[in-house]
């Protein structure tokens, strides 16, 4: 692919055609298959999709966090301010750990180290990156606690991880990720492992954060109502490639793929059908095995839309959908599809009016704003 | 502040090196520094490091002094040079070790709660209790005690004592001690464990082979776990090839017959204790090693190692402070239960000959007193007990550490 130059120059992290592999016993898999984005700086992108959909490793590919062996980054550029981390080495990666991309983890009881204090471990975050006295280090330490939510910080500081509730944890992870003031913060399903009222707390939090010190968030998750509430842009992603790419605004309000539509309609408590209901169980089905063939569309199996284009070459590149002119211009930022019927010979109208109750893209917004929390 | 470290451990390592140079002992002081370095990271912990392990080479120094000085038994039976210097290793050995354990103990000590919760758990094994009570006993005794007591001393005049409160026919020793009654010999306080057929006090003999036996079982085991965690670890956290190399090194070792290489050795240079030691050190380390290893696989694959790791955490940093900590109860576990099997190995190898025929190990007492079965049964009886003890309390010990370090290996509770 050509580089887009204003969006890779402007981009804080510029991902292009990531490839990345899982050499197992039952053969390889591609876990993540050709991904693009952009994430500026101050800027929420989320990648969604369902489970197995390669965000994880997308997420951790991008400072090569994956194990290798069996992991292994085959292809693409990963542009961080400037650099490419897909294939730097590993002191610089180490350098850029922690000190300038931070991650949060999906379950905060496993990304603390239960053998060690609160304080140890985010003293530890701190002083790989800083070369700091202990005490400046210490007081530096009550000071994020403070920052993330933590009452009494002074105290809890000398806690050990089991004696925090599971939000708590998850605000000392956080305190932790912040400790080298990142640029990026990539969160890995943050919430997920919480409860539904520490839910919305902890992203509260990361919004707050966000708008404090104006760094990149890459949001990995699964809930919609949580790109609902948070996210500048969407990132749908589906058997390792993106489905389709755009806005919050077009992807909720003029969900184009039939992917996304299906993730949309999977939403409870929707009045709303975006896919044929006499499609609906094909969407339903499991998603395929990763280590399948890899050629046509991924998504062509439990495709209510399917025809014989999609089985050919390989996933469809992203194609503009039809109110791409009213998103902004240039290709990465563009609201974009990876589905045939956007193509040059292909009819969107297949997939949006297929389901004639979507008739307004303003319904399907509200009701997944009626899903925030 | 790491210069700082480095030069008192440079100042105790040229004292030693003025006093006689002891490559093992520096091995072992550096595995503390870096211990030490690794512990709080903190300025007043590495001060109190610095005291101790000071203070413990000083003591080391005296306890030199004191063997090649005023040890008669050592220097006139063997005079020679290479047995002084044989048992100052394995002394320099054995406190280079106990100020490991010291400072492997110095974060237990620091978390009052975690102790009381652990000694909760362990307290719920009574034998263990018993167990743990009786190898302090044997522990101080052996390490401390044989430091003030004189060592048994050669009095054929005094051969074949019985115990105290028991007697034996009067015809049996050579002169008795006690008072004679209708024709049997009494035993006496001045010999409470009876005396062997060279009049050495098995009371004594059996306190000297303590020492023996804790020295064998105690620095092997370090020199042990340490090669063990480290190539364990590594091998986890690495994967791939270089786990695959040391694993399958493990293994050949494994196959490799310890016991040939120590008699090819003991028939080269004479069954010393330090070869002994460093022997069964060197090469007792699969098993742990594969403890360790596989423990730490399941630890690598913890979220706060990758946290770590995308906090800018390196590779030895990762296994060293996230790793290891969390397979540290496995290790403890495997190295209490690796101790009676090395105690065992030592008295089996004095038992039959191949041991250093002039220190006073169970194993050797035990093989001195076996043709007098028949008539002075407590010359081997006595260390036996002593010996059957030790390794029983371990193995309690061993078991109860493991279910209260380790309560996913816990059964039937």
């Amino acid at each position: 692919m050509t580089d887009p130059p204003a969006a890779s120059r402007d981009s804080l992290l510029h991902v292009e055609d990531l490839r990345t592999r899982f050499h197992t016993d039952a053969g390889t898999v591609t876990a993540v298959d050709g991904i693009s984005f952009d994430l500026d700086d101050g800027e929420t992108v989320c990648l969604v999709g369902e489970s197995g959909s390669g965000k994880t490793v997308a997420a951790e590919s991008l400072t090569r966090l994956i194990d290798d062996p069996p992991g292994e980054i085959v292809s693409g550029t990963v542009r961080f301010d400037g650099r490419d981390l897909a294939t730097a080495s590993e002191a610089e990666l180490r350098a850029v750990r922690g000190d300038r991309i931070a991650h949060v983890f999906q379950n905060p009881q496993r990304a603390l180290n239960p053998v060690y204090s609160v304080g140890w471990q985010l003293l530890e975050a701190i002083q790989l990156h800083d070369d700091v006295s202990k005490a400046d280090a210490r007081a530096r330490a009550i000071d994020l606690l403070d920052r993330v939510g933590i009452p009494d910080p002074a105290t809890r500081i000398d806690d050990y991880p089991h004696e925090l509730s599971g939000g708590m944890q998850q605000r000392v992870a956080i305190a932790m990720a912040l400790a080298g003031e990142p640029d990026l913060l990539v969160a890995d399903e943050p919430t997920t492992a919480l409860d539904v009222t520490i839910q919305s707390q902890v992203l509260r939090l990361l919004e707050s954060i966000q708008s404090a010190s104006g760094l990149g968030l890459l949001l990995v998750t699964h809930d919609l109502g949580v790109v609902a509430e948070v996210a500048d842009r969407v990132v749908v992603m589906y058997d390792g490639t993106v489905m389709e790419r755009g806005s919050v605004h077009d992807v909720f309000e003029r969900p184009s793929h039939p992917y996304t539509r299906a993730l949309l309609d999977a939403i409870p408590g929707r009045d709303v059908d975006l896919t044929p209901t006499a499609a609906r169980d094909v969407a339903d089905r499991d998603p395929s095995s990763a280590t399948d063939s890899t050629t046509g569309c991924r998504f062509r199996s439990r495709c209510p839309h399917a025809v014989d284009a999609c089985r050919e070459g390989n996933q469809p590149p992203l194609h503009p959908t039809p109110d791409a002119t009213t998103s902004a211009p240039d290709g990465a930022r563009a609201h974009v599809a990876a589905c045939v019927h956007f193509g040059p010979d292909g009819d969107p109208d297949v997939v949006v009016d297929s389901a004639k109750s979507a008739d307004s893209g303003s319904s399907a917004d509200e009701s997944a704003g009626g899903d925030r929390r | 502040m790491i210069g700082a470290e480095d030069s008192p451990g440079t100042g105790t390592d040229d004292s030693e090196s003025a006093d006689g140079g002891e490559p093992p002992s520096e091995r072992f002081e550096d595995v503390d520094w870096a211990s030490i370095d690794a512990d709080g990271g903190g300025r007043s912990p590495l001060r109190l490091a610095a005291l101790v392990a000071a203070g413990s080479y000083g003591l080391a120094v005296a306890s030199d002094r004191l063997v090649a000085g005023g040890d008669p038994t050592i220097d006139v039976a063997f005079g020679g040079v290479a047995f002084v210097w044989d048992a100052t290793a394995v002394d320099w050995l054995f406190v280079a070790t106990l100020s490991v354990l010291a400072f492997a103990l110095v974060p237990l000590a620091r978390n009052r709660r975690l102790v009381a919760y652990y000694w909760r758990r362990f307290r719920r094994h009574r034998p263990a209790v018993l167990s743990l009570a009786y190898l302090l006993v044997i522990f101080l005794l052996g390490t401390v005690g044989t430091l003030f007591l004189d060592p048994p001393a050669l009095d054929v005049a005094a051969a074949y004592q019985p115990p105290v409160f028991l007697s034996v026919d009067a015809s049996i020793p050579t002169e008795c001690v006690g008072p004679v009654v209708e024709g049997r010999c009494q035993g006496t306080w001045r010999y409470p464990l009876g005396t062997t057929a060279d009049g050495k006090g098995l009371l004594a003999l059996a306190i000297f082979g303590m020492r023996v036996s804790m020295q064998v079982g105690l620095i092997a085991t370090l020199i042990s776990i340490t090669i063990a965690t480290a190539v364990g670890a590594t091998a986890a956290y690495a994967g791939g090839w270089i786990d695959e190399a040391l694993m399958r090194y493990v293994d050949i070792q494994q196959t490799f017959p310890t016991f040939f290489l120590f008699l090819f050795l003991a028939y080269l240079y004479g069954g010393s204790l330090f070869v002994l030691i460093v022997i069964f050190g060197v090469t007792g380390w699969g098993g742990i090693a594969r403890i360790v290893r596989s423990e730490a696989l399941q630890r690598s694959e913890e979220t706060y190692v990758a946290a770590a790791r995308s906090a800018g955490a390196s590779g030895p940093f990762v296994v060293w402070r996230h790793v290891v900590p969390n397979v540290s109860n496995s290790i403890v576990t495997a190295a209490t239960l690796n101790i009676p099997v090395l105690i065992l190995s030592e008295a089996a190898l004095s038992f039959i000959g191949l041991g250093n025929v002039t220190l006073p190990s169970w194993g050797q007492t035990i093989a001195a007193g076996r043709g007098d079965l028949a008539t002075a049964w407590w010359v081997s009886t006595v260390p036996g007990l002593f010996l059957f003890a030790t390794i029983l309390a371990f193995n309690f010990l061993g078991n109860a550490l493991r279910d209260a370090l380790d309560p996913r290996q816990e059964v039937g509770r």
